[in-house]
Order: structure tokens, then sequence, then C-alpha cells
């Protein structure tokens, strides 16, 4: 019996051997990023916000032309893809059913100065780009980080908010201010995230431990397994809200830039959403959502990053 | 593929479940010796007590029982420890312990009570009886399926990363999310896995053919 | 039944003075007398249920097959198909559930969780039920096939009408145990995003912060169903004598099956 057992060993080791290199094809998004926690029925899901994911989804449908502000008017919506599951900024209420949140407001915003209806769809971090492409959504306001590589396959606006990975510990916890604080601390966070990487470059002696998503990672710092959680301050303004009792604490350790994302050579529709949140941010309104939506979570000044 | 292999981490969540192995597989041997002995030779009311806790955990699923134990001694609840391994030993051992309790049970069921009265007569006590005359038959018939208890406990000693303990399997998805983002540890985890079941599994067929032998 | 009585009392004893102890608080186990709970939790049930059958249909209509090759074969052929089963059956499941989800999609093969189960839960059911239909045939005496062959019938009829029919007997409390353990398995799934009942009890413990008592009403709902299982497979093997029994090695539900 353990003859045949050795020599199918042997096959499936020459086939291991020769098996292709670095991450054949494009990451499905599994391999490498937490698992979404379940949404359904009321529960503060979670699910990787800002993601920083290697590798762009390559894109299969490209729709002639772009958006306008004339076009917007003339259709009478403006279509945005948000997110449905990120507490603060783009997220499904389950008693009313209705998108809440900094990125489902400033939407509302710039639909309100062109005068048509909102439409929010949800789209979740993959179908961003070919939501873009296809025409299916005139903007993508969705935690969606401005990087090089998006750059090249999109446009976006100026920035609109800067995230940032951070650490959140209980409220009556003082030893823990900044990330240096966390070496030989427990420091939760999930398999897999970039949050993960940038805690064992900076705090090199604290103790990672990993969960498949970021709920259970609040778990255990509610139940006193983990000192603290970190990663993208944005998903932990969700576990803020899920655990009263506990707060950011020091500076984010690294900065992302969200912006507002739009098809490749919309020069125009990206200069009249620039107008927009310039204007917003000069008369109050951006500091007024800023406020409504964020404002509990975080201490940062409620203004509009410069450009970039 | 090599390079996983000699990675420290690797080989650190190869020891902790060899570690978690072998200390959920003693630690179930009391457990379940404990509770078969209280089974046999307790009252009607610790059979039905023992009863309960062993039909309990062998129909209710390893992961829930982790998850449950994990939360149940942090900090904020009994405050036994913090550490997922701990509770990982602690919950294997008591699942793995329920079914020892029914392997050890039927070992000492198997003996003859007539071979007992036998050694009494002959003047042995009755804790030599059980040393020399229940012992040594009892072993006999619970070596096996002990032997195969333990190779489930390597399996399911896998579940542990389901609470976050940095187990063989736990490792390979924390070293597949890095760069290079290859395949390769979970290759390298599945042929880990195999060095310790297979030679587990021949050493067991082995001891039934030669136990089977000699009767 | 006496004891069990007595036991009994002694537990309804037990909940009493933890209750008058302040154990059982209203806000923890008051959401368990709604019946939207039990609606919510009955969809999880109802998805944990939908896998456990699905898996368990397609692992014996692949393992049957792989059995009785195994049991039939002389030729080189015994070799893959012994070595696959082996190897399948010496990995954790929850190992196999992982490679599926993460590594099919570098062959190209996108494929979401829910399947990924499936197929992780089959491809290890099928791999223990192979082992379980081999087993069972090989425990027909030869004498008995020789005696069929010698009386003129061929390979399929000596199956059909001598083999299969005893084989099926004995392995059938062995099956009905590894549907016990496939039962339990379906709860590794939510660590891959499928929604049955232990993902459906953590939105639940998530909305209601009751994560102990919620895990311990998932476990009860576990035990209904996996208890009278385990008394039907028990129930099927008491009449069999020992050399009748068949049941295979490195699985906790199948040792029992053996030992008692």
């Amino acid at each position: 019996m353990y003859k045949r057992v050795a020599i199918l060993t042997a096959l499936v080791m020459t086939v291991a051997a020769c098996s292709p290199g670095p991450g054949a094809g494009g990451t499905s998004g599994t391999g490498s990023s937490p698992g979404t926690s379940p949404g359904t029925d009321g529960s503060p899901a979670t699910s990787p916000g800002g993601d920083a994911s290697p590798g762009a989804t390559p894109t299969m449908v490209v729709v002639e032309g772009v958006s306008t502000p004339e076009s917007i008017q003339q259709e009478g919506t403006l279509t945005c893809g948000v997110k449905f599951d990120v507490v603060g900024f783009g997220f499904r209420n389950p008693t009313n059913s209705e998108i809440e949140g900094f990125d489902a407001d400033i939407c509302r915003e710039i639909a309100a100065e062109l005068g048509v209806e909102a439409e929010l769809i949800e789209a979740v971090s993959a179908n961003r780009i070919p939501f873009l492409n296809e025409r299916r959504v005139d903007l993508v306001i969705s935690t969606f980080t401005i990087n090089d590589e998006r750059r090249e396959q999109i446009d976006f606006s100026r920035p609109y908010y800067i995230a940032g990975q951070s650490i959140l510990a209980k409220t009556d916890n003082t030893e823990i201010n900044s990330v240096e604080d966390l070496n030989g601390k427990n420091v939760c966070s999930a398999t897999g995230s970039t949050s993960e990487t940038n805690v064992r470059e900076q705090a090199p002696e604290a103790n990672l431990v990993l969960f498949a998503t970021y709920t259970e990672a609040g778990q255990a710092l509610d139940d006193g397994r983990c000192d603290a959680v970190s990663t993208d301050d944005v998903i932990l303004f969700g576990l803020i809200d899920a655990y009263p009792d506990t707060e950011l604490k020091g500076e984010p350790f690294t900065t992302e830039e969200y912006g507002i994302g739009m098809k490749k050579d919309s020069a125009e529709l990206k200069a009249f959403v620039d107008d927009v949140l310039a204007e917003m941010d000069e008369d109050g309104r951006f500091m007024e959502l800023w406020n409504e939506n964020i404002g509990d979570y975080t201490d940062k000044e409620p203004v509009l990053p410069p450009e970039s | 593929m090599t390079g996983i292999l000699g990675n420290p981490l690797f080989i650190e969540g190869y020891l902790t479940t060899l570690a978690l192995t072998a200390g959920a597989m003693l630690a179930s041997l009391f457990i379940g010796t404990l509770v078969a002995s209280l089974r046999v030779w307790g009252g009607p009311i610790m059979r039905s007590l023992t009863g309960a806790y062993v039909e309990f955990f062998r129909n209710t699923p390893l992961l829930v029982q982790l998850l449950f134990i994990v939360v149940l001694l942090a900090p904020s609840n009994l405050g036994v420890t913090r550490d997922p391994l701990v509770a990982a030993l602690f919950g294997l051992s008591v699942y793995t312990g329920a079914y020892v309790t029914e392997v050890v049970r039927s070992g000492i069921l198997a003996v003859d009570p007539r071979q007992i009265e036998a050694a009494r007569t002959l003047g042995l006590s009755q804790a030599q009886a059980l040393r020399h005359v229940v012992l040594p038959q009892a072993i006999r018939t619970v070596i096996p399926p002990l032997g195969n208890l333990s190779i489930a406990l390597v399996k399911n000693s896998a579940i542990a990363g389901g609470i976050a303990a940095t187990d063989l399997l736990q490792v390979a998805r924390i070293l597949e999310a890095r760069p290079p983002f290859t395949f390769d540890p979970f290759i390298a985890a599945l042929f880990a896995y195999w060095t310790i079941t297979i030679p587990l599994a021949w050493a067991v067929s082995r001891l039934e053919r030669r136990l089977a032998f000699a009767r | 039944m006496l004891g069990r009585l007595a036991a009994a009392i002694l537990l309804a004893g037990a909940v009493a003075l933890l209750y008058t102890n302040g154990f059982f608080q209203e806000d923890k186990w008051g959401p368990f007398l709604e019946p939207s709970t039990w609606r919510f939790l009955g969809e999880g049930l109802a998805v944990t249920l939908a896998i456990g059958f699905t898996s368990l249909i397609l692992s014996l209509l692949i393992g049957i097959p792989l059995g009785m090759a195994r049991a039939g074969l002389k030729g080189p052929l015994r070799y893959p198909i012994g070595g696959y089963i082996e190897l399948v059956r010496a990995t954790p499941i929850l190992a196999i559930l992982l490679v599926t989800l993460l590594g099919l999609p570098r062959l190209g093969v996108d494929i979401e969780p829910f399947w990924a189960g499936v197929v992780a839960l089959t491809m290890y059911t099928s791999a223990v039920l192979g082992e379980i239909v081999r087993a069972g045939i090989d425990s027909i005496p030869r004498g008995e096939v020789e005696a069929a062959r010698s009386l003129g019938l061929d390979y399929r009829h000596t199956m059909r009408r001598v083999v299969l029919p005893q084989a099926l007997g004995r392995m059938t409390p062995a099956i009905v145990s590894q549907l016990i353990t496939l039962i339990k398995d379906t709860s590794l799934l939510f660590i891959i995003g499928v929604q049955e009942l232990v993902g459906y009890g953590r939105s639940f413990f998530n909305f209601y912060g009751n994560l102990l008592e919620t895990y311990f009403v998932i476990a009860v709902i576990f035990f209904l169903i996996n208890y009278p299982l385990s008394r039907l497979s028990r129930r099927l093997e008491s009449g069999r004598p020992p050399d009748e029994r068949v049941a295979v090695s490195g699985e906790e539900d199948q040792v029992v099956a053996r030992a008692s």
C-alpha cells in the first residue's frame, strides 16, 4: 500500500516543482486579502477598505466615450459606485436599506450641484475599474486608493481623504500610543493583509495574532486576547462602532490617498468634480459631511487634502 | 520550495503542530482513562453524566468548540489564557478525550470479568488483578484505536488555525500571502503533514497486524 | 433509566442554581426566544444541510466506483487509485479546503467559496467512502467469490448478486458515521466565507453581543442532528459479529464504530 503512496507523492512533487512561479493569474483577491465577513442583518461587517491589492484586474469591456457634466445632466442621474459594507464611508443600513457614509454623501452633493438625482450602486474592490470602463457608473467613490498603477487605467479626482494604517486599542489602555509601543504586545490583524506586513516592519517585536477577518480581530481585542488591532483606519472605524470602548491611538503610520475614480480621459468631469470638492471645503459642507459620518471615529482635521 | 522548508516560521509551525498533537494526545489519554473509569465503575448517575460529555463532544464540530473555548478562556471571561495555542490544546484534548473515553471503556469491558474473579481467588488483590490481568489485555485492545485517534488528531490540529494559533497550516496561509505570493507554502505544508500522518498510519497498521496475529 | 433520570435532575438543579446566581442574563439569552432568530438560524442550517447532502451524494457517486475499482483491480491502476486515496485521507480537511480555494484560481479556474467548499468536502469524503467500500467488499470471504465463480457467474454478476448486497449492509454503519463527520466539517466553511450555520451565527452574535451563548446554541443544533445519526449507526451495527464490521482507520468517528 505504501508503495502507492510513495509513487503518488513523487508525482505530486514533480508537479509542484514545475508549477508556475509567483501568483500566476491576476490576484483573485481571495488569496491575498482577508475574507469579507458576513454583512447580513445588522452586523457591523468590515471588509478590506482602501486596499492596496497588487495588480489591477484586467478589464474586459471598454465602452466608448466618457461622461461629462452635460451628458449626466441629460441623463438626469449621476450613478456612483460606492461600498455597501464600510462603516462611515459606504454602508447599507440594515434597518432602512439606506446607503450612508462619507462617500455616499459626496456623491449626493455632486449630484445636487449638477441638478440631478444620485443613484448609488455597490462597487466592491474588484469591480471598481471594470464598472468605469463599462460605463456602468459615472464615478467611483469607494475608499479608492490613488496609486500609479491605477492612474494608468483611469483618472482620479484630487484626493478627498487621507487614510492610513492605525492602531486600535481599548480606551483605558494608556500603554499604547504609537506603533513602537506595539513591540512585545499582542497585535491582531488579518492574514494576508498589507497591514500585517507594515506592523512587522515597524514593530518587529510585536506578537502578531492573525485571523481570517477583522471582525474576529475586533472580538479578540474586546475579550482581551489582543492588546491592539492594526489596519487601515477606515476599517477600524467599523470596529469602534461595534466596540465603543475602543479608540484610535497615535497617528497613522502609513498614508494612502482616496480619490474619486473616473473613466480615462474624463478631463471635463474631473475639473468639475475637483471644483465641487474645493467649493465644499470652502463653504463648510465638506466639514459637515465629515463630522456627520466619521467625526466620531477620528481626530483628524476635517479638511480637504491638497492636490497631489 | 526549499526556501520555505528552511523558513524559521515554517519550522516553528511544524513543531507547533507536533507539540499540539503530542500534548493533546497525552492529555486526552488522561482525561479519557479517567472518564472511562468513572463510566465503567461509577454509579448510574455518573454513567449518564459522562455519557452526556462523550456524546456532546463527539457530535458537535471541533471548530465550534474551539471558538467557544478560546473566548471562554480569554481575559474578559475566565481569564485563563490569551494564548490561542493553549486554548487549542485544551479544546483538542477535551474533544479527543471524548473519543478516548469510549475506546478505553470498551477496552476495559472487553476483558472477561471472570478473569478478575479467577485472579482474586488466586490471591491477588483488586489492584494487582487490575494491573496484571486486566491492563495487559485492555491495552492490546485499545492500542490500535488509539493509534487511529492520534492520526485523526494530527489532522484535527490543523483546525487550531481557525482561532489564530500559529500551527503548520496557519503558517502556510501567512506565508502564501506574503511576497512572492507563490503557492509553495501550501504544497510544503501538505508534505509536512504527510511526513507525520503517513508514517503514523503505517505504524498503526503494522501494530494492528501484529496484535491480531498474536491473538 | 433511573440513573438517567437522576442525572437529568442534577443537571436541571445546576442550571437553576446558575440562573438564580445571575448566569443566564436576559439580554444574552433573550434573543433565542424570538421567532425571528430561529428563522434566521434556520436559513444557515438549511445551507449547512444542503452542503452536507450534496457532498454526500457526490461522494457516494465518486467513492463507490473508486472503492470497487480498488477492490477489484489487480493491475497497475490499483497503485494510483490507492495512492490517491491514502494521500487524500492523510491530509487535514481544512488544508484541502484552503488548497482548493486558493490553488484553483492559480490554475485559471475561477471558483467561488461555496463550490470550493463542496469540492473539498467531496474530495475528502469520497476518498474515505472509497476506503469503506473497498473494506466492505474485501470483507466478503474469498470462498464465496470462488464459489460464485465456479458456478459460472462472471465478475459483474458475482459483484451484483453475491458481493455487493452483503457488503452494502456491512458498510452502512460506517457510511452513516462518515455523514456525521461530514456535517461537522461543514462548519469549517465559514473560514472561507461560506454563509452556513456558523457564518449566520457570527452575524447573529455580532448584532446581539452574545458570542458564547450563540456558539453554545449552534453546538446544540449540530448535536440534535448528529446524535440521532450516531444512534442509528450503532443500531445498524449492533446485530453484526465483529468480523463483519467495516470501519476505516484514521477517522475519529470511524474509530467509534470499530471499538464499541
